[in-house]
């Protein structure tokens, strides 16, 4: 059952996909080289996996996710617990099910962030240069500075832990990179012909920028994300396991390797903090096989 | 070019100003007192407040700040209100360590990824090659902590091939040549975890920065006169192919410090980051702000070290 939905989810997406850019070829190129590229289509297909799990999360998960049994503490697997039982007698398969819904909700929403500052703070700087251009570009720089998890922290503090407040964490820190990748684009493209009629023909600053710069660069714009939602779930997962994340009861897979900061369940209790390690593992992976594939798709240099 | 650098330099002061601020009323904003668990229990809320207005605590933020400015410019950073010292006394052995440890990490991996890199693009789409691209995404993509943990259940523990955690073996008695490899021990398995996702990340560039390089035509000219392969890779690409590389490198040191708290974390190793912290976990202001500050101004000259490198390295490169 799960392979037949899989298989429509991907369906699903080649559909969207030519639908959207119809009559667009580079786009066309693009996805017929990432169908070829086996690493980035492997990875689309765990993904698709993962994603599906963790939408019917309640539907598929063999126990409540905070549902505790007080005879099966700290179980090894069995059959009743396909991966064990915690400290508190909570199902880890569970547990991990639910999980992935918030790393790969924090993943997305993060990077979704970052995505609308960052492509903003390019832009403008790009586009309009000068003064505002030098402004933006020492935020960047000052931004970049940061040594990231104590700044991470810091805030995390002051907000308070959930998983909101990771997800503005995490996407308030790192759009910079993305910020630079399209300064830089769209100063080289604002000086081609097409944009200099644009001007002439009286459009505006922001609709230059959102009808004809954007889409001419939405291709870096696109790998960036697709890398950034997998940097956006090792930071979730960093931030968690210090205690500054996701907070119990709700599972997430950095929070559940934390348990292996015990010494006795690091040594004796491999199934409450592997698992979850290698699924992140796993995932973040996936990611990259996509972006890089995406990435060498839809690089113009490397026509045939 | 030394224009170039002074202005640079200059560049720092605003930047670090800003990051000062924003540092400041960040932590200013954190709920908690700096002093709570230092006050005697039994004295009267008058008194508290009596010895904490000495201290200046109620004054404005903006005054509170140009205080420590005016101090951090004469390399004054205050006194830490956990360690009950002065903050640079209680930071300078913790910036050695976080040395020793990043020194090791970026030589293990930089010995490590070039080779491989460039193996990798000579033969490029090889069985080698496939492996070692694998790798390297697999070195990106598990979580830093993870790994660690893993290396110390199944080397450490099982194994029993190298110490679990510190510095040193701790009450050992050893000296001299014992010492030395006693410490050397102790560094192996924090390095292997710092240094595997800036082996994976140099590693890619490298090789792609190898293959750039090959289809150049000095490489074909090179090629036609008669030169040997190793000749051609060694002398003619590979110099070429490292400028880039090297940039990436001194790239990978802000990375290495601020990001060694996860791994100086899971192998309590007494470094900055860690230090850093503890000092946001017990609201240690004076702290949190001397080991931010030392933190930037190293991002930034490590910055500064990689363009001028640029400049050093490829005399194409001019600037103004």
């Amino acid at each position: 059952m799960i392979n037949k939905d899989e298989n429509k989810l991907v369906n699903n997406k080649n559909v969207e996909n030519k639908t959207m850019l119809k009559g667009i070829s580079p786009w066309k190129i693009a996805f017929s080289r990432l169908k070829k590229n086996k690493l980035a289509l492997t990875g689309l297909v765990v993904l698709s996996i993962l994603i599906f799990l963790a939408i019917t999360a309640d539907f598929i998960a063999p126990h409540g996710r905070d549902h505790i049994d007080l005879f099966n503490v700290n179980t090894a697997p069995s059959s009743e617990y396909l991966l064990g039982t915690d400290e508190l007698g909570r199902d880890v398969l569970s547990r991990l099910i639910f999980g992935g819904q918030v790393s790969l909700s924090v993943g997305l929403i993060a990077t979704s962030i970052a995505l609308v500052i960052g492509v903003m703070m390019g832009a403008i700087a790009g586009y309009t240069g000068g003064l505002v251009d030098n402004a933006i570009m020492r935020i960047v720089d000052i931004v970049m500075c940061f040594p990231f998890f104590v700044i991470a922290i810091v805030i995390a503090s002051i907000l308070g832990p959930s998983i909101w407040n990771v997800m503005f964490v995490i996407g308030a820190l790192s759009w910079t990179g993305l910020a630079r990748i399209v300064r830089a684009e769209i100063l080289t493209l604002k000086e081609k012909e097409f944009i200099e009629a644009a001007k002439s023909l009286g459009l505006e600053g922001h609709e230059i920028i959102t009808k004809h710069l954007l889409p001419n660069i939405l291709a870096p714009i696109l790998v960036f994300a697709t890398l950034g939602i997998a940097g956006a779930i090792l930071v979730e997962a960093g931030l968690s396991f210090l205690g500054f994340g996701v907070r119990q009861p709700q599972p997430s897979w950095g929070n559940m390797i934390s348990a292996a900061q015990s010494m006795t369940v690091l040594r004796l209790r491999w199934w409450q903090w592997i698992p979850p390690g290698l699924l992140i593992f796993i995932t973040v992976l996936s990611i990259n096989f996509l972006g890089d594939g995406l990435r060498d798709a839809l690089d113009p240099r490397l026509k045939q | 070019m030394r224009k170039y650098i002074i202005r640079r330099l200059l560049l720092i002061i605003p930047v670090l100003l800003g990051i000062s601020i924003i540092i400041f009323s960040l932590i200013h904003a954190m709920p908690g007192d700096p002093f709570a668990h230092l006050i005697d229990p039994n004295m009267t809320p008058e008194d508290k407040d009596r010895m904490l207005e000495a201290v200046g605590y109620f004054d404005p933020l903006p005054v509170q700040y140009l205080r420590w400015v005016a101090g951090a410019v004469q390399g004054e950073f205050g006194h830490s209100i956990r360690f009950k010292e002065d903050v640079l006394k209680v930071m300078w052995p913790r910036i050695q360590n976080t040395f020793v440890l990043s020194l090791s990490a970026m030589i293990f991996s930089t010995l490590l990824a070039i080779p491989l890199g460039i193996i990798s693009a000579t033969k490029q789409y090889s069985v080698f090659d496939y492996i070692a691209t694998v790798a390297a995404f697999i070195g990106l993509s598990i979580p830093v902590f993870f790994f660690g943990l893993m290396l110390i259940k199944f080397v450490a523990f099982d194994l029993g091939l190298f110490p679990i955690a510190g510095m040193q073996t701790v009450a050992s008695g050893y000296t001299g040549w014992q010492l030395l490899v006693d410490k050397a021990r102790h560094l192996v398995l924090p390095t292997l975890v710092l240094g595997l996702a800036s082996t994976a990340s140099l590693m890619r560039y490298t090789r792609s920065s190898m293959l750039e390089c090959v289809k150049q035509d000095y490489i074909r000219t090179a090629r036609a006169k008669g030169l040997s392969e190793r000749v051609v890779i060694y002398k003619h690409a590979l110099r070429n192919a490292l400028i880039p590389v090297i940039t990436i490198l001194s790239m990978q040191i802000p990375r290495l410090i601020s990001g060694a708290l996860l791994t100086e974390t899971i192998f309590v190793w007494p470094g900055l980051a860690r230090l850093s912290f503890q000092a946001v976990m017990n609201r240690d202001y004076p702290m949190i702000m001397g080991t931010v500050t030392v933190m930037s101004i190293v991002v930034m000259l490590s910055n500064l070290f990689a363009d001028l490198m640029y400049a050093v390295l490829d005399p194409r490169i001019r600037y103004q």
